[in-house]
């Protein structure tokens, strides 16, 4: 069994600091079942170390958090640029045969679809969210980015749980319908239909490329 | 860049924002940033990336309602 997973996870503004908070979830839940963890974070996010860890440990799970677009994801900001940690056609290949959760913006639309051997999941369109200014320097306890986290992070959860990825997005999916049922019963409620829209376009944006048949095992 | 949003079309997406957006809510669109209410609708306004962002989002879930794929996902999570 490859017991290993890499997580990425930058952390300079709202959207990456969220990220942050949320993977280190997933990292907590996966030292408790004995899963080895590289946490790649600032000062060693950087597309070095990523790629030695990549080459000398061969992580199966890999999970991207941060920002990205169609061909790229990025690691940390590094002099004010964000450095690039795989991009299409130059590096890809360091995903290849492997299980990615790529939380990133846009990611699945090309660069998903180049990784070969493997199964990556991800995001066609950006993956947004609401906070609530009030807890915005608090991601843990700001109860409106949890309704668009917790489907999120439940795919992660699910792959350490030694899911399959078509499984895992699966329940991804059916969190955020009942979410969005519960808050249909909410909808009076300030706030409630301007999350179910936003939950509806992350679950349409959410792809699965590869092998959805891998499991981490 | 910018778009050529159907005046109607905008007139909507700003009401939509406007009256189901709450003012201590910001939206965290990945590396686009982090945008108010006000700030939304003014992206909306001038039709830029964000804005026909926005917009392309907004009427994602219109479509959705109108076509019955909204309805039949929800129905689909009952099973």
């Amino acid at each position: 069994m490859n017991n290993k997973i890499l997580v990425t996870r930058p952390s300079y503004d709202d959207a990456t600091s969220y990220c942050f908070y949320y993977a280190g979830l997933i990292i907590k839940e996966a030292e408790n079942k004995g899963i080895n963890v590289y946490d790649l974070k600032n000062p060693n996010l950087t597309q070095k170390s990523f790629a030695k860890v990549m080459e000398e440990k061969s992580p199966l799970f890999v999970f991207f958090n941060s920002h990205g677009d169609e061909k790229t994801v990025y690691g940390d900001k590094v002099e004010g640029e964000e450095e690039v940690l795989v991009q299409e056609g130059k590096n890809h290949h360091l995903l290849d045969s492997k299980l990615v959760y790529s939380r990133t913006c846009l990611s699945a639309s090309s660069l998903g679809k180049a990784c070969t051997g493997g199964c990556f999941i991800g995001y066609n369109m950006p993956f947004s969210f609401y906070v609530d200014d009030n807890w915005s320097t608090k991601p843990a306890n700001d109860s409106t980015a949890k309704i668009f986290f917790e489907p999120s992070n439940i795919i992660a959860s699910s792959i350490i749980k030694g899911n399959t990825a078509s499984a895992a997005v699966n329940r991804s999916l059916a969190m955020s319908q009942k979410t969005i049922l519960r808050l249909l019963k909410e909808k009076t409620e300030p706030g409630s239909m301007v999350c179910v829209r936003l939950l509806w376009n992350n679950m349409q944006a959410t792809t699965i490329e590869g092998d959805r048949e891998m499991k981490f095992e | 860049m910018s778009g050529n949003i159907d005046p109607d079309v905008k007139k909507l997406v700003m009401w939509r924002i406007d009256t189901s957006m709450p003012n201590h809510f910001k939206l965290v669109m990945g590396d686009k940033g982090t945008f108010t209410k006000e700030e939304l609708k003014n992206h909306v306004d001038k039709e830029d990336e964000i804005g026909l962002k926005i917009v392309e989002m907004e009427m994602n879930f219109i479509k959705a309602l109108t076509t019955g794929e909204f309805s039949k996902a929800l129905a689909e999570s009952y099973e």
